[in-house]
């Protein structure tokens, strides 16, 4: 997989980005609704279910934070001196993860149809257990690829210790 | 020849004259049922905004007409309850704090619990609403629940109930449910485990389907209304529109269209609700929408009787007529004390609503996430000096120095 990355370098960015957009429509699909919704009610105009509107919350969701998930991640990589990972591969690594992560979290969200409800429980619990799984996952696959038995243990720690503080936020933020 | 001019002028005259006594006779005709009584009730109290005058009114008008139906004093009472603390900031002039709920008891000989029918008669205003309701005449929200509630007085009238019956007219629904908290917080435990039912109806009047709701999921009064509707109410789609954030209730962290109506005071205080609505919740817009060509009219100066009846006349009649008779059929059935005693079980317990319980496990699942992430750095730790010897084996370090370790650190 990797070596097919490394041949056509943008081609795999803009299939991530791809991937990326349709993950987060399936993963924020109440997400959307809510916006959209408010919007609606707060503006007194009853915005379309239409496709275009899904289309141009994805594009512009996904520019927003491949930009933010770059800035982020070249501030972490420089502050921990995390050299030894490439940068751009890294990039399209994590997108995959959080494309895995949207998906998942999307396809057990799809019980709030049923129960409401749900999405109490469903808001705290989901998003958390499944990033620790999936990016996890991507630790794996970063030691496969990048490191070796004395750099893994920096990099996990460091991994873990961002997860956390951004878990942590992303708990208090909600 | 003048005998013949005088009779051409007569049968002239007459043939004049004649279409417009019969057009006029037939424009004179009065609305009947509850389309009647909402044409009469929004008519005469046009403006019903919480705390004003014309609130005030239009409660006395409502005891009125209740008694036109023969009901007395006995039967009547009125709930003033102050409205204050919703009117910081607000200006306007012959505002008061006050506002009334009005209840119409009808106690039965036998009784097997009570049931509460409601709908609000106050109407959205620009004054601390938001909305653009300057002008409009509340018919969509809610003239058309207070035409169904009257009507539905007079049909219980002289009618033997197996339960006592009280149908409830809140005051200061517009400004956060103030007359439904207020009525609800001056029941006993007793009385609250006493009512079977709450039936709401709240916007029944222009919205392309009528819904009946009974929580975010499947309640046995739901779709025993749906039932006994025959086709004309239907249960809330499977995609309720649920949407994150706060209820306007404040009672759930979460928000569907049904929460924001008089029944979640109930619902909150544990009683079993049916709440009447109309809208269309299949539609190609998000959120709630009244009809699918997103013509909403609900809290704008287009909620008034000329707009609505001019394009939805043939709806309003046919809407408040299904709920009137859907109501009235399925309390007066044999089956409906055996079908809703459940109901108390289907209400979704504070536990599932409660945001705290839910972030104190997930909190407790991140701090054991944060253990074994602990142990899997030691074993790495291991692996490290180990390089690709077993790791798994206690034989050669339990704990491995910091240092011992290679890091990027100089």
């Amino acid at each position: 997989m990797i070596n097919i990355l490394r041949k056509n370098y943008a081609l795999t960015l803009w299939l991530t980005r791809v991937i990326y957009g349709l993950a987060l429509l399936l993963g924020q699909m109440f997400a959307i609704d809510s916006a959209f919704g408010w919007l609606s009610m707060a503006l007194g105009v009853a915005v379309p279910r239409a496709w275009y509107v899904y289309l141009a919350y994805a594009v512009v969701m996904t520019a927003v934070m491949e930009l933010i998930i770059r800035l982020l991640t070249r501030l972490i990589f420089n502050f921990l001196r995390l050299v030894i990972i490439p940068f751009n591969e890294f990039i399209i690594l994590f997108m995959l993860s959080g494309a895995v992560v949207n998906a998942v979290s999307g396809l057990i969200k799809l019980v709030y149809l049923v129960s409401p409800a749900a999405m109490v429980f469903g808001e705290w619990l989901i998003t958390p257990v499944v990033s620790a799984a999936v990016y996890f996952g991507l630790f794996l696959l970063v030691k496969r690829l990048y490191l070796n038995d004395k750099n893994a243990p920096y990099v996990f720690r460091c991994g873990v210790i961002t997860f956390m503080i951004f878990s942590v936020i992303s708990l208090f933020i909600l | 020849m003048k005998t013949k001019k005088t009779v051409l002028c007569f049968i002239l005259a007459v043939a004049l004259i004649l279409p417009n006594t019969v057009f006029a006779a037939e424009a004179a005709t009065p609305s009947t049922g509850a389309y009647g009584l909402l044409e009469e009730f929004v008519t005469d109290n046009p403006s019903r905004t919480a705390g004003t005058a014309g609130e005030g009114a239009a409660a006395d008008w409502i005891e009125n007409k209740l008694k036109e139906f023969g009901y007395t004093d006995d039967d009547i009472s009125r709930q003033t309850f102050s409205i204050e603390n919703y009117l910081s900031g607000v200006s306007g002039s012959g505002l008061t704090t006050t506002s009334e709920n009005i209840s119409l008891s009808v106690p039965s000989a036998v009784s097997n619990g009570k049931v509460v029918i409601g709908a609000h008669y106050d109407n959205a205003s620009s004054l601390y609403n938001g909305y653009s309701a300057t002008g409009g005449q509340g018919v969509s929200d809610n003239g058309g629940g207070v035409a169904v509630l009257l009507e539905l007085a007079r049909k219980f009238k002289d009618v033997s109930l197996d339960f006592d019956l009280e149908i409830v007219f809140f005051g200061a629904e517009e400004l956060g449910l103030v007359g439904s908290r207020h009525y609800v917080s001056g029941l006993t435990q007793s009385v609250k485990d006493d009512i079977l039912l709450m039936i709401n109806i709240d916007v029944v009047v222009n919205g392309d389907y009528l819904y009946v709701w009974g929580e975010d999921g499947y309640t046995p009064q739901a779709a025993y209304f749906a039932e006994i509707s025959g086709g004309s109410a239907r249960v809330l789609p499977a995609n309720k529109r649920a949407v994150y954030g706060v209820s306007v209730t404040g009672s759930r962290p979460y928000y569907t269209v049904a929460h924001a109506a008089d029944s979640m005071s109930f619902l909150d205080a544990g009683i079993p609700v049916a709440f009447f609505f109309s809208g269309n919740l299949s539609s190609g817009s998000f959120g709630y929408v009244e009809n699918d060509g997103m013509d909403g009219v609900m809290h704008t100066e287009n909620d008034t009787l000329e707009y609505i009846s001019e394009r939805y006349r043939d709806k309003m009649i046919s809407n408040t007529d299904a709920v009137v008779n859907t109501i009235y059929n399925g309390v007066t059935a044999d089956g409906f004390v055996a079908a809703v005693e459940n109901a108390r079980d289907y209400i979704t317990g504070g536990f599932w609503l409660n945001g705290v319980y839910a972030m104190a496990i997930t909190l407790v699942i991140m701090a054991g996430l944060g253990v074994w992430a602990y142990f899997y750095y030691g074993k790495l730790k291991k692996r490290a000096i180990l390089g690709t010897a077993d790791v798994r084996g206690e034989r050669v370090f339990t704990r491995p120095d910091d240092d011992d370790i290679f890091t990027f650190r100089s």
